[in-house]
């Protein structure tokens, strides 16, 4: 599948030829799931529930072992857009499939979870650990769970205990750091991002976001941190090329703003930050003028560019 | 000098095709009998069978286990659960894996960020790769899986010592073929095993070499017969035997790592740990870009 991603330029084109020939019949069907599914892109949730319900309803007798894994797509298609009657059609086909298969039971739990019927999914969530402590999906469900109920101390004494034995899971890793950034506690969140960083030092994105947890924790009156925050700022913007179309506002602004706090903490001037901020500027027009609805956002009213 | 030899047409007949047929359906048999034993391990397709306290009113209630008694139901201790149920060895490798991830990449880490990982993996008494680990367990042998496997091997090494010997028995001692072009002397070993004629020219090849070529040369036809060739890899990787595994994979499935020793080399690496910061100068090479 990599190389038709490859060749493949125009997504959306592709995507809605893949639609119009899906009418014809099971295999065109297939075919568009499968590209789907090899986007990893969740806003085609709906899409996927319509063809589930026109595969069960029009194609039922072709499904085969070959694509069962569809079968499920449905299924988290379906529970995405609370479908919950067909979520349990499509998990009935699963577990007769495959009855007293882990993965058949963590989806059953994952149905009581989006029937709301939580007890019971933790209590499956639960078993399944205390038969395999090293069931990880069961092990980040409950953290979702305890999550979504704000029960932040239980999530992160979990993803603790979780990440003790398990030091290299980039994702468990990312969803500490959202917790504790929810809890505004930025010293932490800036370990725990740090080991994303580690992991892509070269990313533009993974650097932006580094730098502005930087900038939060500086609290605008630590002067160490916002230096930081500065340096992981250009750094992001240096790896990202300077053609149009590049993303590239979000840092500017961030570095800008940081700049801003360094120069009304050192009440002095500072030859280098001044020019960061000039350059920053004249950047953020040339951007700002270049894109199509540029003029309809002001930016030189904004406070930053004064 | 130039030998030529007449070889019997009724060689052909009770020895050459017999051959390649015993060689085709023993090849066949081997691997249905590997796929059975073999079944494939995913964690994914593992069974596993949930008491009937928790699946009660559930759509797989009909699956529930109705003898077990204990579920952890709502309260579940997962700090401990996980302390005792993971692997110490999974456990060490990925932080040793962390470690050097860290050290590979800690120019990009702010000094504190580093200073804190460090003494994180190095303090002298507290530290990570301070810590005992329990050293290999020699009772390791005992446990059912290692038995299992270990029993297995075995049984492949029956079946083919009990494949040579048959045909050591019956098919040895034959000419059956000559390879179209001259060979050296020293092809003997390989085209002539079981014969001990030393005028005989390398290009005859004995019954019991034509035997090993079709082990290795069948492959092809095999998969071509039974449609399946990654199944049909992994039984040749089982067939050499252990000692290829070994070769390949570094040790048997389950040895130990000794974690001491590894855990004593990192620590090292984190004393000539040459750390220098490279974003330094990254708003310098910001402006190079970026100024107009």
């Amino acid at each position: 599948m990599a190389s038709t991603r490859e060749t493949i330029t125009n997504h959306q084109e592709h995507l809605k030829k893949l639609v119009v020939n899906s009418k014809h019949g099971f295999t065109q069907v297939k075919a568009l799931i499968d590209y789907i599914i090899n986007l990893k892109d969740s806003q085609h949730s709906e899409l996927i529930f319509e063809k589930g319900i026109e595969v069960f309803t029009q194609h039922f007798t072709s499904i085969d072992d070959s694509n069962i894994y569809q079968v499920e797509e449905f299924f988290y298609a379906a529970l995405e857009v609370k479908q919950i009657e067909w979520a349990h059609v499509f998990l009935k086909f699963i577990s007769q499939k495959f009855p007293q298969s882990v993965k058949s039971l963590r989806l059953l739990a994952m149905f009581h979870e989006s029937a709301q019927d939580l007890d019971k999914a933790r209590a499956i969530y639960n078993e399944l650990l205390s038969v395999n402590a090293n069931d990880f999906h069961a092990l980040k469900r409950l953290v979702c769970m305890e999550r979504d109920k704000g029960r932040l101390n239980e999530a992160i004494g979990m993803l603790n205990a979780y990440l003790e034995s398990n030091q290299q899971d980039s994702e468990a890793w990312m969803e500490l750091t959202e917790i504790y950034l929810a809890r505004q506690q930025y010293e932490k969140a800036q370990f725990c991002y740090e080991e994303i960083l580690t992991m892509q030092p070269h990313n533009y994105l993974v650097n932006t976001k580094y730098a502005e947890i930087l900038y939060s924790a500086a609290n605008g009156e630590n002067l160490d941190t916002l230096y930081l925050a500065r340096k992981y700022y250009s750094h992001a913007l240096s790896l990202q090329s300077d053609k149009k179309g590049a993303v590239q506002t979000r840092a500017l602004w961030g570095l800008l703003q940081t700049c801003k706090g360094i120069e009304g903490l050192l009440k002095k001037e500072d030859a280098k930050n001044s020019e960061i901020i000039k350059t920053c500027q004249e950047k953020i027009r040339e951007v700002y003028a270049q894109a199509k609805n540029g003029s309809s956002i002001k930016v030189e009213g904004m406070k930053a560019m004064q | 000098m130039k030998q030529t030899l007449y070889i019997d047409p009724r060689i052909r007949d009770n020895v050459f095709v017999p051959l390649v047929l015993l060689m085709v359906l023993v090849s066949i048999l081997r691997y249905f009998v590997t796929k059975l034993m073999y079944s494939p391990d995913s964690p994914a397709l593992q069974k596993v069978q949930l008491s009937h306290k928790t699946l009660k009113k559930t759509i797989l209630e009909r699956e529930a286990n109705f003898e077990k008694d204990e579920a952890p139901g709502l309260e579940l201790d997962i700090p401990k659960t996980l302390e005792d149920g993971v692997k110490s060895s999974d456990r060490e490798t990925n932080a040793l894996a962390r470690s050097t991830r860290i050290r590979k990449t800690c120019e990009y880490l702010p000094e504190d960020s580093v200073k804190i990982r460090k003494s994180y993996y190095c303090h002298a008494e507290k530290g990570y790769l301070a810590k005992k680990v329990a050293a290999a367990n020699p009772m390791a042998m005992m446990n059912p899986d290692m038995m299992g496997n270990m029993m297995k091997q075995n049984v492949q090494q029956m079946f083919n010592m009990f494949l040579f010997t048959v045909i050591g028995n019956i098919f040895s001692g034959f000419i059956i073929a000559q390879v179209p072009f001259p060979l050296g002397q020293k092809f003997k070993a390989i085209t002539q095993q079981g014969l001990n004629l030393l005028a005989l020219d390398p290009s005859y090849v004995s019954s019991m070499s034509w035997c090993f070529l079709l082990i290795f040369g069948l492959q092809g036809v095999m998969s071509l017969i039974l449609g399946d060739s990654e199944g049909l890899d992994e039984m040749n990787n089982m067939m050499m035997g252990p000692q290829a595994q070994m070769m390949a994979g570094g040790g048997m499935g389950g040895e130990q790592k000794n974690f001491q020793a590894l855990f004593k080399s990192e620590k090292e690496n984190y004393e000539i740990l040459n750390y220098k910061f490279k974003l330094e100068d990254a708003e310098d090479a910001f402006l190079a870009k970026y100024k107009k």
